[in-house]
């Protein structure tokens, strides 16, 4: 899942990717992607947000670049922000809520370790939602919770996004 | 990871000898990720460790014990605790107290979310997951999975404890 050589964050920056790519310690990472599903399930997710994004006071952005500490990089499928929140080109200020729906390659501990960051970072939210079984999971600092009631939720704002959106 | 991809019946899963040993879902021989130093070291430190505790807490440790958790569903923990009082037969169809998956590199997020359902769904209390990569360990009931922050691992009912120091020193 990664390369070997490790290069700087300056170089990291300055080179494009395609796709583009994310930066743990000096080590550039490959994300899954190309995956019909997943791309279907991202376009409904920024579909969504787009419609109820007034009412919210919400902006979300597919392939957001993430500062989440000094030496990484991340990018999100899905980043939520309040528009009350300054952030840059690259945001260093945590967002409302990252969403990555998972790929058949994403290993766990790539997968925990990513979670980690956002919510060591100061995310309050994190989902994760798995094509393949069609279930979406809501992490907080308090834990991991299947939504089982089929619907997808944060607080402050209150922003609630039905499974079945997604998947029909 | 790789999954054979021609199907065949449960009488054939249990009769034949796969080396390492594989799990059954709904057909399909599943492999598991075996074979690196440091989840075998692990998985030797938990039985060694429950081993030590077994009388005090009503409990034995098995490794790689096959469970069918469904009607056409076994996996095989890479450690399974039961109570003494429970009985069980050769291939475990009774929930474990406890099961325990230590995660391998390989392992994907989505294989050890269908694992965890399975375990939850056949009414396993307790599930287990040990990060070796990340050094960390959590626990998942059927509200939710949580980290062991405090570093101790744990059940209730027999109460269990599990310091993750113990295994990652």
């Amino acid at each position: 899942m990664g390369t070997a050589t490790l290069i700087s964050v300056e170089e990291y920056l300055n080179t494009s990717y395609d796709p583009d790519r994310e930066y743990v310690d000096g080590e550039v990472v490959e994300r899954n992607l190309g995956e019909k599903t997943h791309s279907r399930i991202q376009r409904k997710l920024l579909v969504y947000f787009e419609l109820h994004a007034k009412e919210l006071g919400i902006e979300s952005f597919p392939e957001q670049r993430v500062q989440v500490s000094r030496t990484r990089f991340r990018i999100p499928d899905v980043t939520v922000v309040r528009i009350s929140q300054e952030q840059g080109e690259i945001f260093t200020n945590p967002p409302h809520l990252c969403i990555e729906i998972l790929s058949k390659d994403d290993t766990m501990p790539y997968m925990q370790q990513k979670i980690d960051e956002y919510l060591n970072f100061g995310v309050p939210y994190v989902w994760i939602i798995n094509p393949k079984t069609r279930k979406g999971y809501v992490f907080t600092t308090e834990g991991m919770v299947e939504a089982k009631s089929g619907v997808l939720e944060t607080k402050d704002p209150a922003i609630s996004v039905p499974l079945t959106v997604l998947f029909e | 990871m790789g999954t054979a991809a021609t199907l065949i019946p449960v009488e054939e899963y249990l009769r034949t000898n796969y080396d390492p040993d594989r799990e059954y879902v709904d057909g399909e021989v599943v492999e598991r990720n075996l074979g690196e130093k440091t989840h075998s070291t692990i998985q030797g430190d938990l039985i060694y460790y429950f081993r030590l505790r077994r009388d005090e807490w009503g409990i034995r440790a098995y490794p790689e014990q096959r469970v069918q958790v469904s009607r056409t569903r076994f996996r095989i923990p890479d450690v399974t605790v039961v109570k003494l009082s429970q009985e069980q037969g050769e291939i475990f169809t009774n929930p474990p107290h406890l099961c325990i998956e230590i995660l391998s590199k390989d392992d994907t997020m989505q294989y050890m979310l269908e694992k965890i359902d399975d375990y939850l769904n056949f009414g396993v209390p307790y599930v287990w997951i040990i990060s070796p990569e990340n050094r960390k360990g959590s626990v998942v009931t059927p509200e939710r999975m949580v980290d062991a922050k405090s570093g101790v691992l744990e059940t209730k009912d027999p109460l269990i404890s599990m310091p993750l120091a113990v295994l990652f020193e």
